[in-house]
């Protein structure tokens, strides 16, 4: 029939390219040098006359490989190559590709040659470009290839946890390798990138205690953001309620910041940033509820008003007098100071109190359930006599309340003062993490100090003398490319959990089994 | 008229299987449609028969089996593939842009030039209107329009496409019996015509009227084809049960009839801002089930939404057990002693929450009447446990999903936990909607016992067969204005069709 | 204040809700085929910093307004793959984007800016990009001409109209026509309405959604290369600054219309500017931060006016925020 002929021709060109791929391979790898067959094969054999077992793991890879590569292309040639279709060719090539990828990863590791940038690591020759326009060339084919043979999706049984598990890991390992291509592409080793925001994120002790101290903000954020999410109400304001709560506790710093001994500011200091947090998630909610504005829009615009009322403020009446015209808020006297425990500013003890809480109140009390049946469907609520309305507002007092907490805890705790960067990117990255742990707060939590570490350790990249090219070092903000390429790769693996891809020629048998 | 086909078969299905999970909806069916015939499919709720027609339609895809029409093998992977094929499906759940109009969307996915001649195209409707002798204005936006107005708009959609196969799923289920008369013309011409009408129904009386043959399925599988000349009704329903059944609704006597709700001059504004429910009075009485009969939109889903507390109404007085309650929120009115249950028709939009699961689907009705600030999971574990046993619910464990469960053990999870209270006021609305036939038994019989304990039960039904059959009285609702009270005994469906459409016809009297 | 002042202001706001406009039209595209893409921030954010590296390498007008134009495609495309392929969360999408492409504009911004200073230079687009920033009055000398009236106001005018504004608004009036007298544009209308209808008239989602995604990229783009071109040709820390999400809320305000959107974000254009040429003698000298805070307090009155009216949704696809998937049960 007609659909099969198409079918046939289209496997005899795939098997064809990619035979003409392991040809140029092959000729390149010992005649032209300027793929990165050939170049992995200059370095190999650097490294092998630098001797040792690094060079002769290397050697016998690389020879493993371009073996691989002989067998392959031989095969398309033999007489019963039609036993093997074009899939198999053209999944091998782009395995041959990655692993020549993964190689080079290696040899950068091994330190074969200065790190410098990519032309340099491979030996002198301006490698790069054609190496990954092979790759991007052997991965459109086997995309056409699986557009040819695709039917349908079809919606599959949720799977359970342990079932979930190599799926979300695949996820974090392939946001891990896109972070680090994206490193490569601009011009540093990524290996030596990663184990730099190691060492700048817990390596030292005086690390480690930099990221506990920027971890208690990110915690309670995710606290806050979890709070809120569980009831569905996108609360993006997260960073706008910190400011707020932060501003409100400048204020009894700023104005009695002397006055009053120790042991009664800070717990005012306290105080005045949840009401200042609440006061701003508040809005928000009761825009909602009454007007049925939509939130996450609104708690947007209270964010960037809240920036411009600091500005206000470090400009005007809370203008340090001591450099006057410059604009800035003094720092806070000592008085006003958290006190430090372990080397880290007692806020953790809070944010510890505060996690523990908010996972008792959500799981075990009656405002806990009212929140999830709120947020999955509020005519239920409402029918239930739950006071939907109220529920929403409370709800988002507690959840503002509780950014007001971090924001406090922020300048009394490291800032000293305070400044329009209070948040920084703390508003979106708790975002992030509230989504990647399925609104789990302990597992939040978790992330929330790994988030912390990336941070910090991504800040030590942009400073660090060893990872510097040409006077240019990787910018900080790398962290939050890094974090937003792993929200993307979890939010895409869900597919794979939802659904399956049927093939065509695959029947599903009753039971949902494919046969 | 009549077109040439290559095979005197328009359609044959042959050994097709289809399964959404676990869940196998139809096993090894088989279909044979023939041109210039009305062919009925008949079935419970959940035998498969939607799932059957979807696949000509191009909305599923078999998993097994074959498809052969006019003749020739087909793979049908789209609508679009279906339409070509000249398959056209009414679906029950209507397929319309609503913010559009009738023309604009009977053109939508038609091949045409890039600019829009809305003047040409309104023309060619308009003659294909004449052409069948249909009554509406195709300029009107589908918003503005009817129920059956909306089905008519399906159908000119479907012949506009050049349908040579139209398929019908349930389009009784939301007209009057005045309404589906019509329709039955419309069908009967266009098998004159020599096209072939596929009707989905589970009403067996209304196959009798218009079908020529009638395809069994039975819980997925193909059960037989029968000529509908040569069949009785009841041999019809056993087969479709799948046990000799002589299906009988009563209404037993109960004992002790006492005024419980007192609805007086009630006006409740529905979400559009219209006034849904106009100055409506009715009284229903303690041990009694008081029917409520009406078309889609008569105002129904607002006057439960006033009388369970959940709007507000703006007008008015609803009264039970000699408390005002109007305006009140539930758990207020729980409080004040007046136990009302409510069933929704929307049950898992309303009544349960989908994705929790049975355990803290049950704790969903009592947490908030206790008050207390921690949860108690136990008691709501127990009485799941409890319900399970008791109801022979099909579920694999308390923590599975409601959604994953079937319709029927969705009701009876959901009508079981609101009469654990034993209510006063039991206000139903479509419980049994989309239900198989045991299961819509077991309901009636469960609303029944309520009604001899003593309860004040509302039913607000759509299958006028039911109401008729289990109701003590009926109050029939048009337009948000009550058109009369009947009583079973003393009226027939086309009366009660007539109240629906029309209004009050002067012959009863507001009898309190 | 002197009518000269005012008619600066108009100017400049002409010039300043240009990018909200552009932003807003490819929004409103996204919008009406059903995706809600809130990533507009971050759309923007790369195109700018990707316009930014190629017009400084190579300092040619296409090639820059190419880079933009396809940087902004492709972010969209990588939105689409994931909510109409992947049937990802269309929200928490959107907000990845929207921080992914903030990341990328702040490290690659940076990136771009140490490396120049490293070579002694500095990143910027050079003059003859940035003529399709200036507005029309460089290229006709009306100032001195004295045979118009008012020349001078004239002049300055046309000072706030440029390549941008021009485009913005033919894009709208097209989009307009678009939506309202073509079939396909039916077609996409349905797609965003009701989903399950036009999938079951044979109209294809995917192909909709993909397209008026891109193609409304493709405008987020164009708004990116404008604000980067409003701060001088250069990067600035963060700088985008939130008019992205100006455009998503003007979309609200604008009802879905194109043609309110013109005039929407001429309203918008003139208040992000108002701090700049309006000194209010009643309030402090510094409270400059006051006046840059009105464009957001006016969004914050839209929405909540939009949401109080009884259509509230009225404009709003229906079907917009969710994902289509045909075997749906």
């Amino acid at each position: 029939m007609n659909m099969q002929k198409i079918h046939l021709s289209r496997k005899r060109i795939f098997r064809f390219i990619a035979a003409l791929f392991c040809l140029f391979q092959l000729a390149a790898a010992f005649l032209f040098r300027s793929t990165e067959a050939g170049s992995v094969a200059a370095s190999a054999r650097a490294l092998l006359a630098h001797g040792g077992v690094a060079g002769v793991i290397t050697g016998v890879i690389t020879i493993a490989v371009l073996t691989g590569l002989v067998l392959s292309t031989a095969l398309l040639f033999l007489p019963n190559a039609t036993r093997f279709t074009g899939r198999f060719c053209a999944l091998f090539t782009l395995c041959v590709q990655a692993a020549f990828s993964v190689l080079l990863l290696l040899l950068c590791w091994l330190g074969v040659g200065a790190p410098a940038r990519v032309s340099a690591l491979f030996g002198g020759e301006r490698v790069y470009p054609a190496n990954y326009v092979l790759l991007l060339l052997s991965a459109v084919i086997l995309g056409l290839l699986f557009v040819s043979r695709f039917e349908r999706i079809a919606k599959k049984t949720p799977p359970t946890i342990m079932q979930a598990l190599p799926v979300r890991l695949l996820a974090i390992l392939g946001a891990v390798l896109c972070s680090m291509l994206m490193i490569l592409l601009i011009g540093y080793n990524p290996l030596a990138a990663f184990e730099q925001i190691y060492k700048g994120s817990i390596g030292t002790k005086n690390a480690m205690t930099i990221t506990m101290e920027r971890s208690i903000p990110m915690v309670l954020g995710t606290m806050a953001v979890i709070v809120a999410f569980k009831m569905h109400f996108w609360n993006v304001g997260v960073a706008g309620q910190l400011t707020m709560g932060a501003i409100f506790a400048s204020f009894f710093a700023y104005q009695l910041g002397n006055a009053l001994p120790h042991a009664v500011l800070i717990p005012l200091m306290f105080v005045g940033g949840a009401v200042g947090g609440a006061f701003w998630g508040f809005l928000p909610a009761y825009a909602k509820v009454r007007w049925n504005t939509s939130e996450t829009l609104f708690a947007l615009m209270l964010n960037y008003i809240a920036t411009y009322i600091v500005q206000l403020l470090r400009r005007g009446p809370w203008e340090d007098p001591m450099m006057p015209s410059f604009g800035q808020c003094p720092m806070f006297v000592d008085n006003a100071r958290l006190t430090k425990i372990l080397g880290c500013s007692s806020g953790w003890i809070a944010a510890l109190v505060i996690l523990i809480l908010v996972t008792v109140y959500l799981q075990c009390t009656r405002h806990g359930f009212e929140i999830r049946v709120v947020g999955e469907q509020e005519k239920t609520a409402e029918y239930l006599g739950v006071p939907v309305k109220r529920v929403i507002v409370r709800t988002m007092l507690i959840s503002g309340a509780i950014a007001g907490i971090a924001g406090m805890l922020k300048i009394s705790g490291a800032d000293f003062k305070l400044n329009e960067t209070v948040a920084g990117d703390i508003g979106f990255t708790v975002i992030t993490v509230a989504w990647l742990v399925k609104l789990n707060p302990l597992a939040g939590a978790a992330v929330a100090v790994l988030f912390s570490a990336m941070n910090k350790g991504c800040e030590s990249l942009s400073m660090s003398a060893t990872l510097r090219v040409n006077g240019v070092n990787i910018p900080s903000a790398s962290a939050t490319v890094i974090i937003g390429i792993l929200l993307l790769f979890v939010l895409g693996s869900e597919f794979f959990l939802t659904y399956r891809i049927v093939f065509k020629g695959k029947r599903i048998t009753k039971g949902g089994a494919l046969k | 008229m009549k077109t040439v086909h290559a095979s005197e078969y328009a359609v044959q299905m042959k050994h097709c299987c289809k399964s959404f999970g676990r869940v196998v909806a139809n096993d090894n069916v088989d279909l044979r449609l023939k041109w210039g015939e009305i062919h009925a499919l008949l079935g419970e709720n959940g035998s498969g028969k939607t799932t059957l027609v979807n696949m000509l339609s191009g909305i599923y895809q078999p998993d097994d089996g074959e498809i052969w029409v006019d003749g020739n093998q087909a793979v049908i992977d789209s609508p679009k593939t279906a339409y070509q094929l000249g398959i056209g499906m009414i679906h029950q759940h209507f397929m319309l842009v609503d913010v559009l109009s009738a023309t604009e969307n009977i053109i939508l996915g038609q091949k045409g030039g890039v600019l829009l001649n809305r003047r040409k195209v309104s023309a060619e409707i308009c003659a294909m209107i004449d052409q069948y002798g249909f009554h509406i204005d195709p300029n009107r936006k589908i918003s503005e329009m009817s129920v059956s107005e909306k089905q008519t708009v399906e159908i000119i959609k479907a012949l506009y496409r050049g349908a040579e196969i139209l398929i019908l799923d349930e389009p009784t289920a939301v007209l009057t019996p005045q309404e589906t008369d019509r329709l039955f013309d419309v069908l009967r011409r266009m098998k004159d015509e020599g096209k072939c009408v596929v009707l989905i129904s589970h009403k067996i009386n209304e196959l009798f009227a218009v079908a020529d043959k009638v395809t069994i399925l039975r819980k997925g599988k193909f059960i037989e084809e029968l000529d509908m000349k040569a069949v009785t009704p009841d041999q019809l329903t056993s087969d479709m049960v799948g046990y000799p059944a002589k299906l009988s609704l009563n209404c037993p006597q109960s004992g002790e009839v006492k005024p419980y709700l007192s609805v007086r001059n009630l006006t409740v504004r529905g979400i559009s801002g219209a006034e849904s429910v106009k100055n409506l009075s009715f009284d229903a009485n303690a041990g009694e089930i008081l029917g409520i009969a009406g078309i889609a939109g008569s105002g129904q889903k607002e006057l439960c939404d006033a009388l369970a507390g959940i709007t507000v109404p703006e007008n008015g007085v609803i009264a039970a057990g000699g408390k005002e309650i109007q305006g009140m929120n539930p758990l207020s009115v729980y409080r004040a002693g007046i136990h009302i249950a409510y069933v929704p028709e929307d049950r898992l939009g309303m009544g349960l929450i989908p994705s929790m699961g049975m355990a803290e689907n049950v704790m969903l009705r009592s947490f908030e009447r206790t008050g207390s600030f921690f949860l108690d999971k136990k008691t709501a574990v127990q009485d799941s446990a409890r319900m399970v046993k008791e109801l022979d619910i099909a579920t694999p464990d308390l923590l599975t999903p409601v959604s994953r469960l079937s319709g029927g053990n969705v009701q009876k999870v959901l009508l079981e936990r609101e009469i654990q209270d034993h209510p006063q006021l039991l206000i139903a609305a479509y419980p049994v909607r989309g239900l198989d036939i045991g299961a819509s038994y077991k309901i009636y019989d469960m609303m029944t016992a309520e009604k001899l304990r003593g309860a004040c039960v509302l039913f607000i039904g759509e299958d006028l067969d039911a109401l008729l059959g289990i109701c003590d009285r009926i109050l029939v609702l048009c337009g948000g204005e009550a058109a009369g009270y009947v009583k079973p005994a003393e009226t027939t469906k086309n009366e009660i069709g007539y109240m629906m459409m029309n209004g009050s016809i002067g012959k009863e009297e507001m009898a309190v | 204040m002197t009518v000269y002042v005012l008619v600066a202001l108009l100017a400049a706001g002409i010039k300043a809700g240009a990018p909200l406009l552009l932003g807003t039209l490819g929004e409103i595209l996204t919008e009406k085929s059903g995706s809600l893409n809130m990533g507009v921030e971050g759309v923007m954010g790369i195109s700018a910093v990707a316009a930014l590296a190629v017009g400084f390498h190579t300092g040619s007008i296409a090639l820059t307004l190419l880079a933009a134009v396809l940087a902004g495609m492709l972010c969209c495309l990588v939105y689409s793959f994931m909510t109409v392929t992947l049937k990802a969360n269309q929200l928490i999408t959107g907000l990845s984007i929207s921080i992914l492409g903030g990341g990328v504009c702040n490290m690659m911004g940076a990136f771009i800016n140490n490396s120049a200073k490293a070579a002694k230079t500095t990143a910027r687009l050079n003059s003859s990009v940035m003529r399709l920033f200036s507005g029309l009055d460089q290229g006709l000398a009306i100032k001195s001409e004295e045979s118009i009236p008012f020349a001078c106001y004239v002049d300055k005018l046309l000072s706030g109209i440029n390549f941008f504004v021009i485009i913005s608004v033919i894009l709208a009036i097209g989009m307009w026509f678009f939506f309202n007298k073509t079939r396909p544009g039916l077609h996409l209308r349905a797609v965003g309405e009701n989903p399950r209808a036009a999938d079951a008239m044979g109209i294809s989602i995917t192909a909709y959604r993909y397209l008026a995604s891109v193609i409304g990229g493709a405008m987020m783009g164009l708004a990116g290369l404008f604000v980067c071109m409003n701060v001088g040709g250069k990067w600035e820390y963060n700088l985008i600054g939130g008019q992205g999400w100006l455009a998503v809320a003007l979309v609200i305000f604008a009802r879905w219309n194109p043609l309110k959107a013109i005039g929407g974000s001429l309203i918008f254009g003139i208040l992000l500017r108002l701090f700049l040429h309006v000194k209010l003698s009643f309030l402090p000298d510094n409270c400059e931060a006051l006046l840059m805070m009105l464009p957001y307090v006016i969004t914050l009155i839209t929405l909540i006016l939009s949401g109080r009216k009884k259509n509230a949704g009225a404009g709003a696809p229906a079907g917009s925020g969710s994902n289509f998937f045909r075997e749906d049960r």
